[in-house]
């Protein structure tokens, strides 16, 4: 096993690990690992991709002169509290909406292309900046490199190691050598992204499946939010190869799509007839989940998108003017009208895919976690956006709150620096703990395969914990998830090559996808109440009690153990209900 | 349909054959295929064109394997330039920068 001994390690290279990377590699020597090539593994390079910034900083600090000057940061502010129903914190959603220009300003310095601003739903005013994201990765990938940041590909952080409470580094599995190594540090920032692929059917890559947000919990640190997972609605579900694509949402959200049930009803007039398929995407998926659920969907499971009712020659030409990602019907690499079917005639399969993470790791306005020695930055941490996340505010998150984390580790790490020569200790038994687990399914000649346990998960969350909840499923969500638990417990690669194991990696992450699918089911369980991401059949209205966020920590038994600010003055299913979907005082 | 991939270490190639392939991207093939052979080795990231961590050579020329639909008969190769890590794995130079202690 190799060892490596560093100021501040950084997990993950999305937007959040590489601009932490930057900011503390100023001070300090820092090591960032991440899962697959460095800017290219996680949601970042995928989005489509605007970046949220208010009206008069995008005129007065960006230069763009479609900027309105009667926006504000405030203003901005208010309608991530308002778009987030009123979960998010105020603290964070302020230093959010005061720092992003700047921050955007500087990556345009560097060479980002600010390709215009488009007002996008629950935005008061036009705040869309445009850019492109390989573009932006490229910047970032450059700028790490001209810094003194020991980057270690293809290495995927297994657990934190801790010592009296306090994390102490991590143990990490090198995927092209097959070796665990161990990484000493004072200071780690979580910036590992989101759990979507908990779910069958995500937008997001396939390595996001919450190993930070699982990390941090068995370390002992606090979550929040957990119940808020975001669905995206029309991605495309059929042809297969092109499943998670999300041009269609757009085509959903942009054109007079219609989505349709299999009778071929616009179901969605029930909840919104006035926006109809315009309407916010919780309301669409909630809807879209219903017709699902109840079996009134699309032979694969899914919802009808249909353009059908559109005159030929009008959706021939939506090619030309519809936005940057769908030009000319190709979308990169795929030439559409070879793999998609006559849209004047037939209908497309969708369905809302997992897409965001709104809840995470609990973080101050440092980026501190609740337990010394961990930060976390981007997409894993919760308190920015509530319920419900409004666009342009992922890679906004992951921009201003990596820089931050970034900055924050590395003053702690200057005021300790009396103790520079005393790196923290390793504790030796959890070491040993930890690589004999990571191995085992190498060891094990007969058991279950991480490939199939993986299908069986998120199968059981889509039905558990995924569009449409309520009591009864989740309890046996609950029970599914302990018998998942015992079979994980037993997993073994089908494979015993130690360099590049799919299987390896797979029954570690397994592993992760439970723990977040266990404190996923606690906090919607407790929240006796639909709101934003989390919709539940059997309490469709929101209740003013439940303004407030779940905390979830690892338990001493070993299960999600919540808590609640004002624990003793519970006075849920007593107080003030409003239909879901409806916003407590209306938007301006 | 068939398909033949050049496997590393050894490089030799090897054949499989698949059921219902046509169409589906060279991706997924490979997906199906490991469902049988667990110890192919490539890589899978976005696989929507995206993050061009799939990157191959399919037939001669370099390609991402998730926005190539199969047909015909299909060898599979790794991408040229990089460093063989096994099968359809390869890396660039590793993006090593000269800070840390260790
Ligand atoms: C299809 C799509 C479109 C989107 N469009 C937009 C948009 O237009 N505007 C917007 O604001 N937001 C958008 N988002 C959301 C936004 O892209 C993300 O919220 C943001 O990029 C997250 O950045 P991050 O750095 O926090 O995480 P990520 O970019 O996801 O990076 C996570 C990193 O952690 C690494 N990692 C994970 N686990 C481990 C492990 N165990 N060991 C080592 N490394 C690990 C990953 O490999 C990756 O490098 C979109 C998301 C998707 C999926």
């Amino acid at each position: 096993m190799r060892v490596f001994e560093t100021d501040i390690l950084i997990i993950g290279s999305g937007a959040a690990g590489i601009l932490a990377a930057i900011e503390a590699s100023r001070s300090c020597c820092v090591t960032l690992v991440t899962k697959g090539p460095c800017g290219r593994d996680g949601a970042t390079i995928t989005a489509q991709a605007d970046i949220a910034v208010d009206g008069r900083s995008c005129k007065k600090i960006l230069g763009l002169p479609e900027g309105d000057s009667y926006d504000s940061p405030n203003r901005f502010a208010s309608d991530i509290f308002r778009e987030g129903e009123e979960l998010g914190n105020k603290k964070l959603i302020e230093i959010q909406t005061e720092s992003i220009a700047s921050a955007v300003a500087a990556l345009r310095d560097d060479g980002l292309h600010l390709r215009g601003l488009f007002k996008n739903p629950g935005h008061t005013y036009p705040r869309s900046v445009w850019i492109s994201a390989p573009e932006l990765c490229f910047i970032l990938r450059n700028k790490l490199k001209a810094t003194q940041t020991k980057v270690m590909e293809y290495t995927v952080v297994c657990d934190l190691l801790t010592s009296d409470g306090a994390v102490t580094g991590a143990l990490a599995f090198d995927r092209l050598s097959g070796t665990p190594l161990a990484v000493r540090a004072r200071e780690t920032i979580l910036c590992t992204g989101g759990a979507m692929r908990i779910y069958p059917y995500a937008t997001a890559p396939l390595g996001l499946t919450g190993d930070g947000i699982a990390m941090a919990y068995r370390a002992g640190a606090e979550l929040l939010d957990m119940e808020f997972p975001m669905f995206l609605p029309y991605a495309l579900l059929s042809p297969k190869m092109l499943e998670g694509a999300t041009f269609t949402h757009d085509l959903a959200m942009l054109t007079n799509a219609y989505a349709l049930n299999r009778a071929g009803e616009r179901f969605i007039s029930a909840w919104d007839p006035e926006r109809m398929e315009r309407t916010t995407r919780d309301i669409n998926s909630a809807a879209c989940g219903v017709e699902i659920a109840e079996g009134r969907g699309t032979p694969l499971g899914g919802i009808w998108l249909s353009l059908a009712h559109l005159p030929a020659n009008i959706i021939e030409v939506m090619g030309n003017w519809f936005p940057e990602g769908l030009s000319r019907w190709r979308y990169g690499p795929f030439d559409l009208k070879n793999v998609l079917p006559d849209l004047s005639r037939d209908a497309l399969e969708t369905i809302p895919a997992s897409h965001f993470w709104n809840g995470g790791v609990a973080i101050g306005i440092d980026g501190s976690a609740s337990i010394p020695g961990l930060y976390a930055a981007g997409e894993g941490t919760a308190g920015l956006h509530g319920a419900n996340r409004i666009s342009g505010n992922g890679i906004g998150q992951a921009i201003v709150w990596g820089i931050r984390a970034g900055q924050s580790a590395a003053s702690r790490v200057a005021k300790k620096s009396n103790a520079r020569n005393a790196h923290p200790k390793v504790d030796l038994e959890q070491l040993d703990f930890i690589i004999s687990n990571l191995f085992a399914p190498l060891e094990r000649k007969t058991g279950v395969s991480p490939v199939d346990l993986a299908r069986d998960i998120r199968s059981a969350a889509w039905k558990g914990i995924g569009l449409v909840r309520d009591e009864v499923s989740m309890r046996d969500f609950e029970k599914e998830l302990s018998a998942l638990r015992e079979t994980a417990a037993n997993q073994a690669a089908r494979t015993k090559e130690r360099v590049w194991n799919e299987d390896l990696l797979i029954s570690l992450q397994n592993i992760n996808m439970l723990d977040v699918a266990s404190c996923v089911v606690a906090s919607a369980l407790r929240r006796s109440e639909s709101r934003g991401a989390h919709y539940r059949k059997d309490c469709p209205y929101t209740e003013d009690f439940w303004d407030r966020s779940i905390k979830v920590k690892r338990g001493n038994n070993g299960f999600p153990l919540l808590a609640l600010p004002d624990e003793r003055k519970n006075t849920a299913g007593t107080g003030a209900r409003r239909p879901y979907g409806q916003k407590k005082r209306m938007s301006s | 349909m068939k398909i033949s991939v050049r496997r590393f270490p050894g490089d030799y190639t090897q054949d499989y054959e698949i059921e219902d392939a046509e169409g589906e991207s060279v991706l997924n093939l490979l997906e199906r295929i490991r469902e049988k052979d667990p110890s192919l080795a490539f890589y899978r990231s976005c696989g929507i064109g995206k993050c061009g961590a799939c990157r191959m050579n399919i037939n001669g020329r370099e390609r991402l394997a998730c926005a190539v639909p199969a047909t015909g008969s299909l060898l599979l190769e790794h991408a040229s330039g990089g460093k063989v890590v096994r099968d359809l794995v390869t890396i660039e130079q590793r993006e090593e920068g000269t800070g840390g202690i260790g």
